[in-house]
């Protein structure tokens, strides 16, 4: 009796469903942005056309600063009370860190995603408190209208 | 004989060993709930470089300059002056090219109108560089559509406008 019963019993075969659940995992785990504390997802980027898409490689140590509409400015996921205190630190590490000569510009990629909302007068302000700390080179952040994208070859 | 290997083939069912899956399915169901739960779907974002005046990094792929005073205007060939004012709102009031004003009440207006405008100028190249005067209290987007407008058109040998001048308006 006990052995017609065991012969009876009816198994799924899980090892399918269980390769395709890995497979998601696989996606969702290759495409999870681990840089996200960096980027304030609470901004409202401006939309325009030409812009070039974002280049990853050769752009040398990035700071990314999030002004927001109010004209406050977040990096690394912490509002900053003072700017120009934030970046005279940094400008201190980095020349530390990279043997800069207090002459020259740092070595860094400063990226601004700005609200749309913010006015120039404040983002001039931004820009110039960059500036007199060593970070020249800055680069805007826009989002690029998907039918802007040349075709594929 | 027979009898005999049928009874080795009865103990070798026995002892086959098999593993339970439903405990691994349950994780890894929890694990793809966690990232489908997490997943945010970005903006496909781009960047707009900047040359600051005194930058010794500044190369000729740079495409915009921004200028902390209406002073510091860098000694551009056959610029073409454009100036944009804004209403306290911060929204784009009026363009002025020249003695060419486009006006209107809805701002998205005024930026078409600068669209028409730009691309008739510019079907004959003449200019070589544009100087953007910019009121204080005009937000980033209209800026940075009339700068991507901008960088659309062509210089006078047929290159792609790279000399971009922002000021703030005197």
């Amino acid at each position: 009796m006990s052995s017609l019963h065991s012969a009876d019993q009816c198994e799924p075969n899980l090892v399918p469903i269980l390769d395709l659940v890995f497979q998601l995992i696989t996606f969702f785990m290759l495409v999870i942005n681990f840089k996200a504390s960096d980027v304030d997802k609470d901004l409202v980027l401006p939309v325009v056309g030409a812009a070039d898409p974002a280049d990853q490689g050769d752009q040398g140590d990035l700071l990314v600063l999030n002004i927001r509409s109010d004209g406050s400015v977040k990096v690394r996921g912490a509002l900053q009370p003072s700017l120009d205190l934030f970046l005279r630190t940094e400008s201190r590490v980095v020349s530390a860190l990279r043997e800069v000569k207090p002459d020259q510009p740092l070595p860094v990629t400063t990226i601004l995603r700005v609200d749309r909302k913010v006015a120039f007068e404040t983002l001039m302000k931004v820009v110039d408190t960059c500036k007199a700390n060593r970070f020249s080179k800055i680069d805007f952040v826009v989002v690029r209208k998907k039918e802007e994208f040349p075709p594929k070859p | 004989m027979l009898r005999r290997s049928r009874r080795k083939q009865k103990k070798r069912s026995t002892d086959e060993v098999r593993l339970n899956m439903a405990a691994m399915l349950d994780m890894a169901f929890q694990l793809l709930a966690f990232f489908i739960l997490t997943f945010r779907v970005s903006p496909i974002e781009a960047q707009i470089e900047l040359r600051l005046p005194d930058s010794p990094q500044a190369t000729a792929s740079s495409s915009v300059q921004l200028n902390s005073s209406p002073q510091e205007i860098e000694d551009l060939n056959s610029p073409l002056p454009i100036d944009l004012y804004s209403l306290p709102t911060g929204e784009i009031e009026k363009i002025v090219i020249g003695s060419r004003v486009m006006k209107s009440e809805v701002p998205a207006e005024v930026i078409q109108l600068f669209r028409q405008e730009i691309q008739a100028l510019f079907a004959t190249p003449i200019f070589d560089s544009i100087v953007i005067g910019v009121g204080k209290e005009l937000h980033y987007e209209p800026l940075m559509q009339v700068v991507d407008l901008c960088t659309k058109q062509k210089t006078s040998d047929g290159s792609p406008m790279i000399k971009i001048s922002i000021n703030p308006l005197k």
